[in-house]
């Protein structure tokens, strides 16, 4: 596959699940609870179709930005597809990759593990948070 | 040029045939074996792959630049698992470098995965089971789904070892696994491709619940010795609860249940202490294992043990080095200190610097002796944790000693026949934390086994590149799930 090939995938996936957001139900009933605030009175007030239209391409941006993207398509949550074969492929996204992270001890030392899922590789990363607290972790104490 | 053009002119299919690294596999008793995997280099240009900054080969990498060096080491890697595969169809591998999450001291080195799991495909040995991407069309004999598609992902860190990426911790890109206080990367190709290629379940472990409503290949295999069932065959709440049952999950697959033997370390490390002096405190005691300096072996190693004392008779720290009298104690002996303070390796540097001959570090909390952490390759000998109450029992019996025997001898040895890292029926144990912290990982080897394997939860960097035994145990699981 090329370069070329895997962005225009990518930009026909968000595409399409940006229909997808808009047309469901779900789209359609918070038209009906938006309010929006007047700019210029400050009064609140039911949106106009432009600010419908502006808060719905937010809310898809916003999905498309949190969901779990297949990861040969960039769909979001890709659904199994049947085959003409008889196969049903479920197309995986970044929550069952496997992540190796790394960490520098205070005595220099590193520890390496591997964690499934990119929010939890930046949980240890950027969040701190430790690695799993095995009953053997002891095992790795340094003092 | 534009850039697209630029990017496609950049492209690299690289066809990992591996004929080189097959010869040497053959060598090694590994069966004659064949796939051809693929690398589809998607990095643009001049980055990752493509970058054309200078480098100086390094050990066995001939390549010029650090792009270069970077897919010269991915094939190797490649070659490796080219070689030990057998597939009629190609592996498709997505292979970038790109900004990944990290900071100064912390980094995500890279990831993999398999990019699909297939069920119900022609010849699938299980009908309404998951096997990953490759590991079906393998089966199939036919490239299930859409024509051309990866059968795996990897991405890698291009920023590591950069300020604010690690500091200063690189990419080790030789291929000879001489990283230093580097990443091998060739390791943890290895390591990240077995995920791609299978192992690795599609089950949630935090929820026990199945991918799509159905088990993937691995839960048939993983199996949980509180209930007897294998993960296929529990429910969502028991699999829960099996992910964090440490010593309590294991490898139930024929084949890497037979190779174990040989590739695991038989017998358990322990201390014997006798002599005239020994008193109460002869016996047999449990130990923790060093993860630095020589590890006790089957032959063993004995000595008068000799304590390092502080002015008023307790056991000293040893975070100091040692002269004089206290030097001359235990030179040629195994010296006795307490856990505290400082790093266990600082203690026992200090301790062969003086002259002993392996080191028991005494506990400074009850409990069972766990094993002691840290590297430093300057260190050669053994050394072991031992229960508090075992160190006050020997100091105890230590008020007699004259400034260089004490007539109470230790014996560091491996005896019995238990597995290392496998449970009393020779399975292997898998990882299974006592609380399962967000991305713990059911689809690794426990931490436990000696020697350390490529596939355990935490990599280690004493690891060969070896993935069949007598090294290692990667492929026999591959091959248990249908490889």
């Amino acid at each position: 596959m090329s370069i070329h090939t895997a962005q225009r995938r990518i930009g026909l996936a968000a595409a399409i699940a940006l229909a997808a957001v808009i047309s469901s139900p779900a789209a359609q009933a918070q038209v009906a609870q938006r309010v929006a605030k007047d700019p210029v009175t400050g009064a609140l007030r039911a949106p106009t179709a432009d600010e419908v239209k502006a808060l719905d391409a937010k809310t898809a941006r916003t999905a498309s930005l949190t969901g779990a993207r297949g990861l040969r398509t960039g769909k979001i949550n890709p659904q199994p597809i049947q085959h003409a074969d008889g196969s049903i492929e479920q197309e995986l996204t970044e929550d069952t990759q496997i992540f190796s992270v790394a960490r520098r001890n205070d005595d220099g030392t590193l520890d390496i593990a591997c964690v499934t899922g990119k929010s939890a590789a930046e949980a240890v990363v950027r969040d701190k948070k430790a690695f799993s607290k095995a009953a053997k972790e002891h095992a790795h104490e340094l003092q | 040029m534009n850039s697209n053009k630029k990017n496609n002119a950049m492209m690299k299919n690289i066809f990992a045939t591996a004929a080189v690294a097959a010869g040497l596999l053959a060598a090694a008793g590994q069966a004659q074996a064949a796939a051809t995997i693929i690398i589809n280099n998607v990095n643009a240009a001049g980055i990752g792959f493509n970058d054309s900054t200078p480098a100086t080969p390094v050990g066995g990498n001939t390549g010029t630049t650090i792009g270069q060096q970077r897919l010269i080491a991915f094939t190797y890697a490649a070659n490796i698992w080219g070689a030990t595969l057998t597939s009629s169809q190609p592996i498709v591998i997505n292979a970038q470098f790109s900004a990944l999450a990290c900071d100064s001291s912390s980094a995500t080195l890279g990831s993999a995965g398999a990019t699909s799991a297939f069920r119900n495909f022609p010849n699938a040995p299980r009908t309404n089971t998951l096997y990953s991407y490759a590991l079906a069309n393998k089966l199939a004999g036919a490239y299930l789904g859409t024509a051309n598609a990866a059968q795996i992902n990897a991405n890698f860190n291009v920023n590591l070892g950069n300020p604010g990426c690690l500091d200063g911790t690189y990419w080790y890109l030789g291929l000879d696994a001489q990283h230093g206080n580097n990443t091998d990367f060739v390791a943890t190709l290895l390591h990240e491709m077995a995920h791609g290629l299978g192992f690795q379940t599609f089950t949630n472990g935090s929820t026990g619940a199945f991918n799509g409503g159905v088990p993937s290949v691995w839960d048939y295999y993983l199996t949980g010795t509180a209930t007897g069932l294998t993960w296929a065959n529990m429910t969502a709440a028991q699999r829960k609860a099996s992910a964090l049952s440490v010593d309590k999950l294991v490898w139930a697959g024929p084949l890497v249940t037979a190779a174990a033997p040989s590739v695991l370390r038989q017998g358990l490390p322990g201390l014997t202490i006798s002599g005239t002096a020994s008193g109460s405190a002869a016996g047999s005691y449990a130990v923790g294992e060093a993860s630095f300096g020589s590890p006790v072996t089957s032959t063993g190693i004995s000595g008068q043990v000799m304590p390092v004392v502080k002015a008023d008779g307790s056991l000293s720290l040893a975070c100091d080095p040692i002269s004089g009298a206290a030097a001359l104690a235990v030179r040629g002996n195994v010296a006795l200190v307490s856990r505290g303070t400082c790093a266990f390796t600082i203690k026992v540097k200090n301790m062969q610097d003086a002259g002993a001959i392996a080191v028991l570090i005494a506990d400074n909390a009850a409990g069972a002796p766990a094993g002691l952490g840290g590297s430093d390759a300057t260190i050669t000998i053994p050394s072991v944790r031992i229960e508090q109450a075992a160190g006050s029992a020997l100091l105890a019996q230590l008020g007699k000693r004259t400034r260089t025997a004490s007539g109470v001898v230790a014996l560091l040895k491996i005896s019995g026949t238990q597995l290392s890292g496998a449970d009393a029926q020779g399975r292997v144990l898998m990882y299974a934390p006592s609380v399962f912290a967000s991305g713990s990982s059911v689809s690794h080897y426990d931490t436990t086994p000696f020697p350390n394997q490529l596939m355990e939860y935490a990599i280690s960097g004493d690891l060969t590149h070896s993935v069949i035994p007598p090294q290692d145990l990667t492929f026999r699981l591959l091959q248990d799930i249908g490889w």
